[in-house]
């Protein structure tokens, strides 16, 4: 069935990854093109609400602020009603709109969006954080519909190996997509664009369906059942 | 009616956005010796007025009649406006819970505040004016209580003794609540300060919670 409402684009990783310079990259990217809406989830501060009003990207009243509670990963996963009701708002002021991307606050490897908020999710990391956490895993390393590794301009200087980040992440994530960039390369930023419309040109013809990468990895007991997965 | 229910209604862990609330707390500046004087202050006033909505709507009275007289008497545009997020996110548990009872209401109401939708989603489980109440003045209380941690510097235990403390106030008031009739029209408690601190705290840009 043809999506009625806008294409949510959830956007998770750690702090400092880059999720609010990805955010603004993909509005400048998108926005002469599509209706777009962004909603924030600061821990303490409107910080990232109020950056990607700077870049003048998109008109101010486009990006909305949510609070929670210092809860980020509660927010995007276990009770959603803030976010989902400050995107619903935003469709109903602004829309209609082709895509909101929800970006959540810097938190855990553990913290993915549960398929009640986001249709899709991108899962940002960056070199900085250390060349070792593709291979740690996690839901949102593993399952997330796009993985990108940022800030690999950065890489020869805190000794990260990149090849290795992307060889790990390619053994984790069963052919699903990775990028290793630098959001300040126009060619990186015009390829996960690309991606965006890949996936709204998905979610408006009904192929869409959003597949949780779950808050757990997948384990395996002593005894003899399955999960359902 | 199901004590079940009832407890599910109460949990803080029923996915109804309350995680992102303090109930006022945050913009009141209060420390953590004023946090049960605070707590007694707001079920006194605001709590009282939307247990007493709460019981009213569960009891069958008009949704949107009570909303006009809810509204009436909540004079702070942003309390409203917490009151109706919070009423849509309930809204949302209860369309899932009870579809039948609650599609009217949801076509009909543009404002959902929270003591409205509460009382229909009670009434819709089963329970009675003064569970509903009960209900409506403990989960203020907790919404306090249970950002008290992230906000001061003290035991989440404290906090919980806090809530304890209140308990009988609690009840006390949803008994009082759930009366109706001439001689208990209902409350319109005068909250300045809470109402003002509201009022400031939506346009702060440093802040952990949305109220």
């Amino acid at each position: 069935m043809p999506a009625e409402r806008a294409l949510r684009v959830g956007i998770a990783g750690p702090v400092g990854t880059g999720k609010s310079s990805l955010a603004a990259a993909l509005c400048g990217a998108l926005a002469g093109e599509l209706a777009l809406g962004v909603v924030t989830n600061d821990i303490y501060t409107d910080e990232d609400a109020r950056f990607l009003r700077r870049q003048g990207v998109l008109p101010a009243e486009r990006i909305v602020a949510v609070q929670t509670g210092c809860c980020p990963h509660t927010a995007i996963r276990d009770d959603v009603s803030e976010n989902l009701l400050a995107v619903e708002t935003l469709e109903r002021a602004e829309g209609p709109l082709d895509v909101v991307f929800v970006e959540s606050g810097g938190d855990n490897l553990t913290a993915t969006f549960s398929p009640a908020l986001a249709d899709t999710q991108i899962f940002v990391l960056d070199c900085a954080g250390g060349d070792d956490v593709p291979r740690k895993g996690g839901p949102g390393v593993e399952r997330a519909d796009l993985l990108i590794i940022n800030k690999t301009d950065l890489a020869p200087l805190v000794g990260a190996d990149v090849t290795l980040m992307l060889a790990d992440a390619g053994a984790r994530r069963d052919g699903r997509p990775v990028l290793a960039v630098t959001l300040r390369d126009p060619a990186a930023v015009a390829a996960a664009a690309d991606w965006v419309r890949g996936e709204l040109a998905r979610h408006r013809d009904g192929r869409l369906v959003a597949a949780d990468p779950g808050p757990m990895a997948p384990h395996a007991h002593g005894h003899d059942h399955s999960h359902a997965g | 009616m199901s004590t079940a229910l009832e407890l599910l209604l109460a949990d803080g862990r029923t996915p109804t956005g309350g995680f992102a609330h303090s109930g006022g707390l945050e913009p009141s500046g209060v420390g953590a010796g004023g946090v049960p004087a605070f707590l007694e202050a707001r079920l006194r006033t605001t709590g009282l007025l939307d247990a007493a909505v709460a019981s009213r709507a569960a009891a069958g009275g008009d949704p949107l009649a009570l909303e006009a007289a809810w509204a009436a008497r909540t004079p702070a545009p942003a309390v409203r406006e917490v009151a109706r997020r919070l009423g849509r996110a309930l809204l949302r548990l209860g369309l899932r819970l009870w579809p039948a009872p609650l599609a009217a209401y949801a076509a009909a109401s543009e404002a959902t505040p929270r003591p409205v939708v509460l009382g229909l989603l009670g009434a819709a489980a089963g329970l009675g004016p003064e569970a509903v109440a009960r209900l409506a003045l403990y989960d203020d209380a907790a919404t306090v209580t249970g950002a008290a941690p992230k906000l001061l510097a003290i035991d989440s235990l404290e906090a919980a003794a806090w809530l304890a403390a209140a308990a009988p106030l609690v009840d006390e008031l949803a008994a009082r609540a759930a009366e109706t009739g001439a001689a208990h029209p209902l409350p319109a408690p005068a909250t300045p300060l809470l109402d003002l601190r509201a009022q400031a705290h939506i346009t702060e840009n440093r802040r952990l919670f949305a109220s």
